[in-house]
């Protein structure tokens, strides 16, 4: 199991408690998503004999994740209540998506999701070479390495990653613009 | 018997399968040492590589990459406390604690030590309980299939740290997922919305290098305070006596994680991350000095009793992998797919037609268990120069190979668009404390349950009481009972006792305030 990281951030084994908030938060969004689910699994086509088909088993996951989700809401909900009476200030903890892009660390996670996002978008164009390069010389200069060292690093690792799982591996990777050098 | 284990001797003992179990084992050695990488994404990587592979050499490598990166997961967690692979997270404070007062030779060396003889240990429940499931399991029909997957499904949510609703959230996802594509019953397609490439379905790969590795990387970016910037040097001087002193003395604990981690492993559906958490808990509710674990100057006796049950577990997860056809964690599911590939089919013709090959794989595990104990030392001591790459270079560089590794595995940039859902899923997870593991499972056993019960209803003209009347079917129905009544008994055992020692100390204070107030003048 990876290290269980809590609401506030504080990473442990020993930290596994979530604010109750997060958990009504949890519990909703799986209360939804089951009856979506169920909807969808009712919906499909039965077996050609009329028996149970297609939809049975994404109906049974719906079902189950919806209960789920309101036992979860409930007993977040019963726990919200017992901290608001014993003083503690949990709802306090559940502003947590501004306190969360304040987070020191939470730009480089938006430049992780977005490089990702931009190889996924220019791969096909502008190949592996170049893409996986800029990825990662873009990724080491945000998080505060050297340029000149990020650069010389992106391409080597990159040309590396490139041999073995071109040239050894036989992945099609994309040539893309450099196609016709490659 | 004897011309059998003649036989898997002379596959074994090759010069090609012994250089692939010390580069594998070397392999695995970097990669779990690597932060976010874990052993399941090691095997992973390398899948393409065992396409051209002899079969016992693809195995062998397999085996042994598994092995070696659990035990190096421990090393960046006791130099950095980052754990190096999910498994190492349950003692990784106890370690790091370890190195700061300056024993960190005795927390990876006794780390190693205990792994090696854990492996040792599932190796050899492997070898004593698979033949005779094997044999059990020829009497297995779609019914019993269908309740040794739900069996698995359901360990793997009930021995989920922390709440067991979210262990069955993280579940029911994985399940979902596995829906996902071109119905294997009728043809229907589900939740494909038109797109052409998802009639195939999502492949576990990418949906567990996101939820694994991104999501870790993720994590590691929002604790950079520079706590774990400056690891401490590690005395290898005298590291291999103090180690072996230091697992001596804790030789019970030794074997209690050795057989959690056997009981565990050989479940279907757990594996080495609930098999560490739950040894720790065992070691820490039974130990004298359990609630000193996690602080102070670090403890040994967690570690060996954690890590034993790592590896042991790495072992005996192979017992309803062979024996069934059934994976026991996300390894023994990648090895499946190279046994098939290789035109070897796992269950109980294992046992009956390919003994040679069954003998072979006991080899393996012996091997590569043996094999870990010098390259463990010997990364121990070389541990700097891995752990010295610059968080920065080594943050993009683990985004590369997660990027590489997905795309890798159907050659689609679409699979790269799921590992990435599927990190700020994970990363969603931790901070939800909803466990990473059970949405892996249930989209490897997903299938299985559904095809088993679809069969039987199909071979039962829908007849639902089939499925508890035939005796093994209700045997193992009556095991999921109990397997799910077990967390809800302990926990009114425990609010009952916990109800029992207020009632005590409540009592025993008042009479100590009646004594007080009698002594005041």
């Amino acid at each position: 199991m990876s290290v269980p990281e809590t609401a506030d951030g504080d990473v442990g084994p020993e930290t596994v408690a979530v604010s109750p908030g997060r958990d009504i938060f949890v519990g909703a969004l799986s209360l939804v998503g089951g009856v979506l689910v169920l909807k969808y699994g009712l919906g499909l086509p039965p077996a050609p004999g009329g028996g149970p088909g297609s939809g049975l088993v994404p109906a049974i996951i719906g079902a189950l994740a919806s209960a789920v989700g309101a036992i979860l809401m409930l007993l977040a909900l019963l726990r919200l209540r017992r901290e608001s009476a014993g003083g503690r200030s949990a709802l306090r903890r559940q502003v947590g998506v501004v306190a969360w892009l304040r987070r020191p660390g939470s730009l480089d996670v938006v430049a992780v999701l977005s490089s990702i996002a931009f190889y996924i978008a220019f791969i096909e164009i502008l190949g592996f070479l170049i893409t996986m390069a800029t990825v990662q010389f873009g990724l080491m200069v945000k998080f505060r390495w050297p340029p000149i060292s990020s650069a010389i690093i992106s391409v080597v690792s990159t040309v590396v990653l490139y041999y073995v799982f071109n040239k050894l591996l036989f992945i099609p990777l994309q040539d893309g613009v450099l196609g016709p050098v490659l | 018997m004897i011309n059998d284990v003649v036989a898997a001797t002379q596959d074994v003992l090759t010069l090609e399968t012994m250089v692939t179990i010390l580069l594998a084992g070397t392999f695995g050695i970097v990669m779990g040492a690597l932060p976010g990488m874990t052993a399941t994404l090691a095997v992973a990587l390398v899948l393409p590589f065992t396409l051209f592979m002899d079969p016992i050499t693809a195995i062998a490598a397999i085996i042994t990459m598994s092995a070696t990166a659990i035990f190096a997961g421990d090393i960046p967690g006791a130099l950095l406390r980052i754990p190096g692979t999910p498994s190492s997270a349950a003692y990784v404070d106890d370690a790091y604690l370890l190195t700061q007062s300056g024993r960190g030779h005795l927390a990876l060396g006794g780390g190693l030590l205990a792994s090696v003889l854990g492996g040792l240990f599932g190796t050899l429940v492997l070898i004593l309980l698979a033949p005779t499931l094997g044999r059990f399991a020829l009497r297995f029909t779609s019914y019993e299939y269908f309740w040794v997957a739900v069996l698995g499904l359901c360990t793997a949510v009930v021995v989920s740290q922390g709440s067991q609703l979210k262990g069955a959230i993280s579940l029911l996802l994985g399940l979902l997922v596995a829906t996902v594509g071109i119905d294997i019953m009728y043809g229907v397609p589900r939740f494909t919305f038109g797109v052409t490439e998802l009639t195939g379905g999502i492949h576990f790969i990418p949906v567990m290098i996101g939820l694994f590795g991104i999501s870790q990387v993720m994590v590691t970016l929002f604790s950079s305070d520079g706590r774990n910037s400056t690891p401490k040097s590690i005395k290898t001087k005298g590291m291999v006596r103090d180690s072996a002193k230091g697992v001596f003395r804790y030789k019970g604990r030794l074997l209690t994680g050795s057989a959690t981690g056997s009981g565990i492993g050989a479940l279907p559906g757990a594996g080495s991350d609930i098999a560490a958490w739950v040894a720790y808990g065992v070691t820490k509710s039974t130990s004298k000095r359990g609630s000193m674990f996690g602080r102070g100057r670090g403890e040994l006796e967690p570690i060996v009793g954690a890590s034993s049950a790592n590896n042991a577990s790495v072992g005996s997860a192979y017992v309803p992998a062979l024996a069934f056809g059934i994976p026991g964690d996300s390894v023994t599911a990648i090895m499946i797919g190279v046994l098939l590939m290789k035109g070897i089919t796992p269950g109980p013709n294992l046992f009956t037609s390919e003994t040679p090959t069954l003998y072979s794989i006991y080899m393996i595990f012996i091997l590569a268990n043996l094999v870990l104990l010098p390259l463990g030392f010997l990364a121990i001591a070389g541990s700097g120069a891995i752990l010295r790459i610059p968080q920065p270079v080594l943050l993009a560089l683990i985004v590369a190979i997660c990027v590489v590794g997905s795309f890798a595995i159907n050659n689609s940039v679409l699979d790269i668009g799921f590992m990435l859902a599927f990190g700020i899923i994970g990363y969603f997870f931790i901070t939800s404390g909803i466990p990473l593991a059970p949405v892996v499972l249930g989209i490897i056993l997903g299938p299985i349950v559904e095809r088993s019960f679809m069969q039987s209803m199909i071979s039962s003209g829908g007849d639902l009481s089939q499925f508890v009347t035939r005796p093994i079917s209700a045997g193992l129905a009556l095991l999921v009972l109990v397997a799910l009544a077990v967390p809800t008994v302990q926990h009114l055992v425990k609010s009952r006792s916990r109800g029992h020692a207020e009632e005590a100390r409540s009592s025993s204070e008042s009479t100590l305030d009646k004594d007080e107030s009698r002594r005041l003048p």
